[in-house]
């Protein structure tokens, strides 16, 4: 016995001094070999563009929107003929790969593409987890990134020069309905001050969420007053006991943040109760397909915070669904538009950088204002920390599944929301 | 011949072998990532095979090791400005301590219980982890510095574990601990009656396993820069330790080995092949059902049978049956006759 | 504030989910009472027979309960063929068909994947919003029938273990294999239809959580790792045990809300301690505590 106490011991010292000693350089980020730099006159015919995305497991419908939405903003461009670098036509060839929704793999494969691929530039992956997997990579490697599919702040704290996001984080959200609830009680459609029970699934989504309403309520008292605050897991298999105390609660608006699955089993919990609530959100879900298709007239009135929706009435969002609709047969959603979009807006970087060097694709994402966007608002810009400056869309399931516009006021097709939520 | 079959001999020959590839390519850094990675799962392996190959008490909890190091690293570095390495025998410390605080109540049960037990185990500990804000940063995971050693130090550093794993494991095969764990996994009570403290080496297996798995998580973390508690305490975790060595060989030495190269790398082929991706889970669930099926020695196993390597460790047999769990007194298979 | 309403609609939500959970743990109970495995590919089970009820629902508009039942034949004979193809040549071994099981779960989920793809499904009804009226409290019609039916299926397996010769034959390989064979039963061909009409009650489950849930291929596996802890709760051999296990939890879950500072993400929490917990404490199930030891009848 004594000598394997021994033994674990020894074992310590070796571990710490092979690792110790091993650590020539901590801190130096490892050298780059894509990045040695091309002269900008020599620009090659075709760039590789490379995306790691969640093509099966948990995540996969989503990743699968997102393939789709790169994948037509790049044929678009190569159908054109390609895309204008310095003058020249350059074909692009998008290297997608699956990480099956596990982060090591995410990891490990952004870093395959990376140096076998030899990548001009990355997409990102979906899913704020994985993107935070990847996320090493663009600055380790000095090859730009733009992602659309991870929203939560917390990405854009770490530091990075060389990823993007086009995704308007979660934090906007909750503060864009806290915004959007002051217009409508000093309207006096709304009770002042208004009550608010919140819950919300505890992942850094919902957190975001729940962070952004808790700071706009305790900056506003005299409008908005939290009276629950409450967290959920994800993919729980039942709601009674939590919608028992929102009704305990008896608050005026039901705010909750919640991902599609739970959102369509908690709503549907909530009228079988016969809850009612003046507003009810579920942060981003409200006018989804799959939603409407389970939750039928309960889903009316519902208030969501959207990136795009295929309501919006802008030419360029109305040619988009037209196009999406001809190419896949099916109505886009905020997904593919925002992997669209995305896309979109790496490739005017890199046109505008007129070069296939990443640290010049870099700094000419970092000025980049792109204004024939489709996301609401019109254009995409990028603060220092690479955390997108764009907005969100406030819709209103009404009857009849149609779904209108209702925030920001200067959206075009603006109605205004039908509140509070007629009793049934 | 009789070096080859030493372990040590064998094990550090393999080990300078692979520790040449970033001399000779270190610009590869595809291989050295990917090596890297493979270095951890092994290590997991290796120390998942003590307790579930060697003692036969088939854990489904590991995660809560692995989660445990990862995040002692994650924390000791990012919010106690402690030098990662330096973090690295702490992270596997705190595991061993986990190890003992789950153990000495789980060990009491029988095999078959202790592996449900697990089950519950580690997920508890994930539902803990993603609520503890204040100290795992919760559902947002903590990000970590990017400023990390380079391609190869790690490559380097994980193989290092891995050796002294494996060399861990072939010293215990040899030695009275490892007798002592095959004799409580071949019949508990009679081990106890010819005086071995079954419940004393159980425990030990079980935190010699959680040290290194704990210092391999840290590596780990370091390596991503980031921990969440879904990936650093999932569920995929455990189920994957189990998977390697049941895979490889189980209860062999070079088994995990070569369940942790299938199980990773060329899983990763798998997923880079556009062709395969749709069915990659298929496959990899086939290639399950195959081997418990038809090879319960695991790809060792069938290795052996080709004559390439020598029969051993612990197999899947109805007739081994008493390796792992009591003996069912009668094996299903023989009341059709 | 919490007034008596409030904690009674708890209390008649905590037995309409307990209800829930022993109609999915049912079969999990049966299997591992005959064969002391757990069949990991109970989750598969109630996947698959989720997307089957979808399928005849969409294809015939056939009413997803009435599909749950029309169903049934079908994950009879499929689970009888995959415990003559598979489970037996391993089921001496429980580990062995733990993972074999595993692995034909994880080739449902791709198979799954490749035929309905990944989307949330669910199924609307024209009841799916019903509610009754019980002192002022609304309870939901798509949560008693799951109960109801789970206590029907209780009668049911009771009856049919206590009157018939395969359940008879059923509760003597559970107690003790060796002297059933003694006794001149065919454990193969007992363990054979057990695992079929474990996968059956296991598939009714599945089509039951239409009701309810909306699913996808992944769907499952947190319903999988609770009926774990309610088998074990139960004292993993008896029925009785199993509804008293859900009764359990289900109530304990719905209760945890009156904790003051509780967060509700902590709910799975309460199901993996308990299952620790009981295992560790009280090996025996909840059941032990009233009963005297007897298996499966009971």
């Amino acid at each position: 016995m004594v000598r394997i106490k021994g033994l674990g011991i020894a074992l310590a010292a070796i571990i710490v001094s092979a690792a110790c000693g091993g650590t020539t350089a901590p801190g130096a980020p490892t050298a780059s070999t894509a990045a040695s730099a091309a002269p900008a006159a020599n620009i090659p015919d075709t760039i590789t563009i490379g995306a790691v995305l969640p093509l099966t497991g948990s995540f996969n419908a989503s990743g699968g929107y997102f393939k789709q939405g790169y994948e037509l903003a790049t044929k678009e461009v190569n159908d054109a003929g390609g895309l204008d670098i310095a003058g020249k036509k350059v074909k692009i060839d998008l290297q997608i790969l699956d990480d099956a929704s596990d982060g090591t793999k995410s990891r490990s494969l952004v870093e395959q593409l990376v140096t076998q691929k030899k990548p001009t530039a990355l997409l990102g992956g979906y899913d704020t987890g994985l993107v935070q997997a990847q996320q090493a990579v663009p600055d380790q490697y000095k090859i730009p990134m733009v992602e659309g599919g991870g929203a939560a702040s917390a990405i854009f704290t770490r530091g990075n020069k060389y990823l993007f996001g086009t995704l308007a984080t979660i934090d906007f959200l909750g503060k864009n309905t806290m915004d959007f609830l002051k217009n409508w009680i000093d309207a006096g459609k709304l009770p002042k001050p208004l009550k608010i029970a919140l819950t919300w699934e505890n992942t850094d989504h919902g957190k975001d969420y729940q962070a952004a309403v808790q700071a706009a309520a305790k900056a506003d008292p005299s409008r908005f007053q939290v009276v629950l605050d409450q967290s959920f897991e994800l993919n729980a298999t039942d709601f009674t006991s939590l919608l028992t105390q929102v009704k305990a609660a008896n608050a005026d608006a039901f705010l909750s943040d919640a991902h599609l699955p739970d959102y369509i089993t908690m709503h549907k919990q909530y009228a079988q109760m016969g809850l009612s609530h003046k507003f009810v959100s579920y942060g981003a879900r409200g006018p989804d397909q799959k939603g409407l298709d389970a939750l039928g007239d309960s889903a009316n009135y519902l208030v969501a915070g959207l990136w795009w929706t295929p309501a919006q009435t802008d030419k360029g969002s109305v040619d988009f669904t037209a196009k999406w609709k001809a190419t896949y047969n099916a109505t886009p959603d905020w997904f593919q538009a925002l992997s669209y979009e995305t896309a979109r807006v790496l490739f005017a970087g890199i046109s505008k950088a007129a070069s296939v060097d990443g640290t010049k694709i870099r700094d000419a994402l970092a000025g980049l204002t792109y204004t024939n966007s489709i996301l609401p608002g019109g254009t995409i810009k990028f603060d220092a920390t690479g955390k997108p400056q764009t907005q969100y869309v406030m819709v209103q399931n009404l009857p009849q599944r149609k779904v209108a516009i209702v925030w920001p006021k200067e959206m075009p097709g603006y109605t205004d929301a039908v509140l509070p939520i007629p009793g049934k | 011949m009789s070096l080859v079959r030493n372990p040590y001999v064998a094990g550090l020959a393999v080990a300078v072998l692979a520790a040449l590839y970033p001399v000779v390519r270190p610009d590869d850094l595809t291989v050295l990532g990917l090596g890297f990675l493979t270095f951890v799962f092994i290590t997991q392996a290796l120390s998942w095979g003590l307790v579930g190959g060697y003692a036969g008490q088939i854990s489904f909890g590991f995660a809560a090791f692995f989660g445990t190091g990862a995040y002692t690293t994650a924390i000791l570095w990012s919010k106690n400005g402690w030098d990662p390495v330096a973090t690295l025998p702490v992270a596997g410390v705190a595991a061993m301590i986990v190890a003992i605080l789950v153990g000495l109540p789980v060990f009491r049960l029988s095999a078959q219980y202790f592996s449900i037990a697990t089950i519950g185990v580690g997920e508890a500990a994930r539902v803990i982890a993603i609520n503890l804000d204040n100290i795992t940063g919760g559902a947002s995971g903590l990000n970590l510095p990017f400023n990390v050693p380079d391609k190869s130090w790690f490559y380097w550093a994980g193989l290092t574990l891995a050796t002294i794993t494996f060399l861990v494991s072939a010293w215990i095969r040899r030695h009275r601990f490892g007798l002592a764990l095959f004799a409580l996994r071949m019949d508990q009570s009679a081990a106890e009656s010819v005086g071995v403290p079954t419940a004393i080496f159980k425990n030990l297996a079980h935190c010699v396993a959680a040290f290194f798995v704990g210092t391999a998580a840290g590596l780990y973390a370091m390596y991503l820069s980031y921990t969440h508690p879904d990936q650093v305490f999932g569920f995929d975790i455990s189920i994957g330790m189990v998977l390697m060595n049941v895979i490889g060989g189980i209860g062999t030495l070079w088994g995990p080995v070569l369940g942790a190269i299938v199980y990773f790398p060329v899983r990763q082929i798998v997923l880079s092949d556009p062709n395969l991706v749709a069915v990659n889970v298929l496959i990899f669930g086939a290639l399950l059902i195959f081997i418990i099926l038809f090879e319960p020695g695991g790809l060792l196993g069938l290795l052996s049978r080709f004559g390439v390597v020598a029969r051993g460790g612990l197999r899947l047999r109805p007739q081994d049956a008493g390796a792992i769990v009591e003996l069912e007194p009668a094996a299903s298979a023989d009341d059709e006759a | 504030m919490y007034d008596l309403s409030n904690i009674a609609t708890l209390a008649i939500y905590s037995i309409l989910t307990g209800g829930l959970y022993a109609a999915m743990s049912y079969g999990l109970a049966l299997v591992y009472g005959v064969m002391k495995i757990i069949n990991l590919a109970h989750a598969a089970t109630m996947m698959l027979a989720a997307f089957t009820v979808l399928t005849f629902n969409r294809w015939i508009g056939l009413d997803p309960i009435l599909g749950s039942i029309v169903v049934l034949p079908i994950f009879f004979f499929a689970g009888m063929g995959l415990y003559r193809v598979a489970v037996r040549r391993v089921a001496a071994v429980p580990v062995a068909s733990l993972l074999l099981l595993f692995g034909v779960w994880l080739v449902a989920q791709n198979l799954a994947y490749i035929i309905w793809g990944s989307e949330d499904q669910s199924i609307l009804t024209s009841y799916t919003f019903a509610t009754i009226d019980v002192v002022g409290i609304k309870i939901a019609v798509i949560r008693i029938i799951p109960f109801g039916l789970s206590i029907v299926m209780l009668a049911i397996l009771r009856w049919f273990l206590a009157n018939t010769d395969l359940g008879r034959a059923i509760r003597a390989v559970s107690q003790d294999r060796v002297a059933a064979r003694l006794a001149g039963i065919n454990a193969d061909r007992t363990a054979t239809l057990a695992f079929g009409i474990g996968t059956m009650l296991s598939a009714f489950a599945g089509g039951l959580l239409t009701l309810i849930f909306s699913f996808t291929p992944n769907f499952g596996g947190v319903f999988q790792l609770k009926s774990f802890a309610i088998i074990v709760l139960g004292g993993l051999e008896s029925f009785a045990g199993v509804a008293l296990g859900a009764l359990v939890l289900s109530t304990i879950e719905q209760f945890s809300i009156l904790i003051p500072g509780w967060r509700a993400s902590l709910v799975n929490l309460l199901a993996f301690g308990l299952l620790v917990l009981t295992l560790v404490v009280l090996p025996g199930g909840i059941a032990s505590l009233f009963a005297r030891r007897r298996k499966v009848a009971e």
